[in-house]
């Protein structure tokens, strides 16, 4: 989770530049994943919990492909495979899964893939144990102009930007991309007009697996390995997508930079000088209530939108 | 009376209704008509309080019926159906009737556990009722049967029945007849025509021109969201421009 | 052995109410609680805190009884007139949060040591209680689900639109049903809070939810007596796990971790193939002779 060590000695204008640094690299983490939930959100119309999963199974294939003796992959080959891995399973989950339960409603849908989560994290836990994995990640720290930030962060935030470009020319610019788009805008017109539905949505479920799958890893790289690492990423990821409007995919990129903004720098100010005369800050452990918080006022927006029309 | 003044409202950029008036008297049934799309259910949505209409309000005897709130509309007497029925299709026929009670003592909880022999008298009369509305309806032998279990014309005559159980004042109704089979369709005009005899205000929608000229006292015609002609069935089957806008296509329209 | 089975008894009671709490609000209302674990943690909480400040133990009971409903309310309340992806998402994240908050509060709270609560005097003392809270719970919920009430939930269920069309208000039902399901879920906390002895916040993650969730999928949603006997069948699974570790001598934890990917699969398998459950929600029919 970024980096959280440095404020102690610089000036203020430093100091925003830091919390900025950070609130990019947390961003870019929540963001990759986020992308697959909407993705999946604005086709299927559900929010799939199991994409959390995923993005946890990406990263132990990505360890293991790393690790495992008489394998040891470079590091960015082991990812790519873990990305590639991970889609077929999410593609697999959906043959299995999803696609018998296409008619169900979204709350039926949404309850199923608590259920795949469920089995999903007992089962990595059964494997690799509840302990914590290190990626063996070389990084260096670097100073730039005041800011601190390590060579991992901008493989991160690098990784990150390229995936985005990468999705937003496959959604704009080719005829799958459209496809999908038209799939997600009118599923049943789209497919009245000779859309294969079907083949897209098990491409839909490909990509968002592969995207998880990489998330997951830069997530893991960044902190460490553990099952119980989806209650960490659980939370922000929903969150952004919400802010972001559920099924829109490149909204979903705005809710992780709104959120990661919000909580960085709630995080940073110093609540108690303004308002007490003592310094005071909001203890960096309730990131996650911010998030919340977040969630919350979204949807009390929406809620006082929605009122009296449509259903 | 039920009287609309003036209502205006837009989905997005697309104005569904544009600056509507209708009246409707007690003892009559007015009619609407008018293409797919024209704004006949849309307008059904604001008099029975699903949609906030942008302008405009809607009166029943001279008082403003609270819109935007389906539920609260429905307490003053405003009953409406569905063109797709809404039931609850997996509570037998019976329970979806006592589900169309009014104030029901028995859906509070305190009342459940403190007052259980009025809960029992209430359900008990309810339930008297429900049975007299549905062999009115000739559905009592389904009375057991799961609403989703119905077809689709036994399942718009249930939500009529629903509707009754309140006993409203306004009586909302989507296309009745769409889809139902000739011998239903031939009960329900009898049966619309005894509610307008009890003096409710009725209010139609309805594509079956027979029907509507049956038993219908006035009609307002709608496109693109304008009354574009109101008057008795006989005046309005000979309207020029609802002949051109609407009545020109009956191959489309008469739907049965 | 006998203590074993006292053991084993108290605990599927205790669920049992949890899952008849989660069936009031899914099985009958259509509410998809994803942080049903919130009112237990608050019940096992109020119990913690109560006697870690002195109290005697119904100070901490009256306290779960209280705050629960209004913990319901606050959460409810937002969501109304917001699909149930929404109200999912935002029971979930409340019931992070107060287990974050415990986490976090460790001079309130106990933070991740938790808090010792008084235990029962005896363990059948702990057994008569929890069967005597579910046998409550069972006849409200039977009481709620054969009533005007329990049929209204059930229309809310099908169609929003149509309940309001019909005159009611929606919220006023599903806040009154999420309150009384919270207090009897408060209620199974508080007593599992002096039968365990101890509350800490790894006892109430989204992991108990979805067992809770397992036992009324299974069961048979808007089934009081089905989703009993989900409870009793996963429960089972659960207990009975710590022979099959003795018996085929794997590490624990391994089996607890297979234990729980079953539950997953059963949620799953039994939503594809069994939606209705073991126990299908039975039809209320009408009897023409009492007219």
């Amino acid at each position: 989770m970024a980096v959280d060590f440095v404020f102690s000695f610089q000036c203020p204008e430093y100091f925003v530049l830091q919390v900025t640094i950070n609130s990019i690299i947390y961003a870019s983490e929540i963001a990759v994943i986020a992308v697959g939930v909407s993705l999946c959100y604005s086709i299927l119309r559900f929010a799939n919990f199991a994409h959390i999963q995923l993005a946890i199974v990406g990263g132990y294939l990505a360890y293991s492909f790393a690790t495992i003796p008489g394998l040891t992959l470079p590091l960015p080959l082991a990812v790519f495979l873990a990305a590639i891995a991970t889609g077929l399973i999410a593609v697999l989950i959906d043959i299995i899964v999803f696609s018998r339960i296409r008619h169900i409603s979204a709350e039926g849908k949404m309850i199923v893939s608590w259920g795949v989560a469920l089995f999903i994290r007992s089962m990595l836990a059964a494997i690799y144990g509840g302990s914590a994995k290190v990626f063996d990640v070389p990084t260096e720290v670097i100073v730039c102009q005041g800011g601190i930030f390590t060579t991992l962060d901008i493989t991160v935030v690098g990784v990150t930007l390229l995936l985005m470009v990468l999705l937003h020319v496959f959604l704009f610019r080719t005829r799958t991309g459209s496809a999908l788009r038209a799939l997600a805008s009118n599923y049943e017109l789209a497919v009245t007009r000779g859309i294969p539905g079907d083949r897209l949505i098990r491409l839909m479920w490909f990509l968002s697996g592969a995207l998880a799958a990489i998330g997951g890893s830069l997530f893991a790289m960044q902190t460490r390995l553990q099952p119980s690492l989806d209650l960490v990423i659980l939370l922000p990821v929903f969150a952004a997508v919400t802010i972001g409007g559920m099924s829109n995919v490149f909204g979903a990129v705005i809710g992780a930079i709104v959120l990661s903004f919000a909580q960085n720098f709630l995080i940073w100010i110093d609540f108690g000088s303004l308002f007490f005369g003592e310094p005071w800050h909001i203890p960096t452990q309730l990131r996650d209530y911010i998030a919340v918080l977040a969630l919350l006022l979204v949807l009390l927006l929406k809620s006082s939108r929605a009122g009296g029309e449509k259903k | 009376m039920l009287n609309v003044t003036d209502v205006s409202l837009s989905f997005g950029g697309l104005k569904a209704l544009d600056t509507v008036s209708v009246a409707a008297a007690p003892g009559a049934v007015t009619g609407l008509i008018g293409p797919n799309g024209s704004g006949k259910s849309t307008l059904l949505n604001v008099i029975g309080g699903v949609y906030l209409p942008d302008l405009g309000k809607v009166t029943l005897n001279g008082q403003a019926l609270p819109l935007g709130r389906p539920d609260r509309v429905a307490k003053r007497g405003v009953g409406r159906t569905f063109q797709v029925p809404k039931l609850a299709h997996r509570l037998t026929v019976f329970q979806n009737m006592l589900a169309g009670e009014r104030d029901h003592c028995g859906e509070s909880l305190p009342n459940l556990f403190f007052r259980p022999g009025r809960v029992a008298r209430q359900e008990k009369e309810a339930s008297g009722r429900a049975s007299t509305i549905l062999n009115r309806l000739g559905m009592y032998h389904k009375a057991n049967d799961l609403a989703g279990s119905l077809s689709g014309g036994q399942q718009k005559l249930l939500t009529m029945g629903m509707l009754l159980m309140a006993d409203p004042a306004v009586l909302l109704l989507d296309e009745p007849a769409a889809g139902v089979n000739p011998v239903l369709i031939e009960q329900q005009v009898a049966f619309l025509k005894t509610l307008r005899d009890e003096g409710r205000i009725v209010i139609l929608i309805e594509h079956n021109m027979d029907m509507i000229a049956n038993v219908c006292d006035r009609v307002y015609v709608l496109d693109a969201g304008s009354v574009i002609a109101s008057g008795t069935p006989h005046e309005i089957r000979a309207n020029e421009t609802v002949i051109r806008s609407y009545l020109g296509q009956p191959a489309n329209t008469q739907e049965v | 052995m006998i203590d074993f089975a006292i053991y084993s008894v108290t605990v599927i009671a205790i669920w049992s109410v949890l899952a008849l709490s989660l069936n009031l609000q899914f099985g009958m209302t259509g509410l998809v609680n994803f942080g049903q674990i919130l009112p237990f943690a608050i019940g096992s909480y109020a119990a913690g805190i109560g006697a870690s400040l002195g109290y005697p133990w119904w100070v901490g009971a009256t306290a779960a009884l209280i705050f629960a409903p209004l913990f319901s309310l606050a959460v409810i309340l937002p969501a109304q007139r917001l699909s149930q992806d929404y109200w999912a998402l935002i029971t979930l994240g409340a019931a992070e949060i107060f287990r974050l908050t415990m986490l976090n509060t460790p001079s309130f709270a106990g933070g991740a040591d938790g808090l010792n609560v008084p235990r029962f005097g005896d363990s059948l003392t702990a057994l008569y209680v929890s069967l005597g809270l579910l046998a409550v719970s069972f006849f409200f919920a039977e009481r709620v689900s054969r009533s005007p009430f329990g049929r209204m939930l059930r229309v809310l269920r099908e169609d929003e639109v149509l309940a309001s069309t019909l005159g009611r208000n929606p919220i006023r039902y599903q806040a009154s049903i999420s309150a009384a399901a919270w207090i009897m879920a408060a209620a199974a906390g508080v007593a599992y809070g002096h039968f365990s002895g101890y509350v800490a916040p790894t006892s109430f993650t989204v992991t108990e939810t979805f067992i809770i969730w397992t036992a009324v999928i299974l069961g048979g949603p808007g089934r009081n007596i089905g989703v009993v006997c989900g409870a009793i069948i996963i429960q089972l699974l659960g207990v009975s796990s710590r022979f099959v570790a003795q018996w085929v001598d794997l590490p624990s934890d391994l089996i607890a971790n297979l234990r729980l990917a079953s539950f997953g699969l059963i949620l799953v398998v039994m939503f594809i193939y069994r939606p209705q459950g073991l126990i299908p929600e039975a039809r209320e029919v009408h009897d023409a002779e009492r007219d």
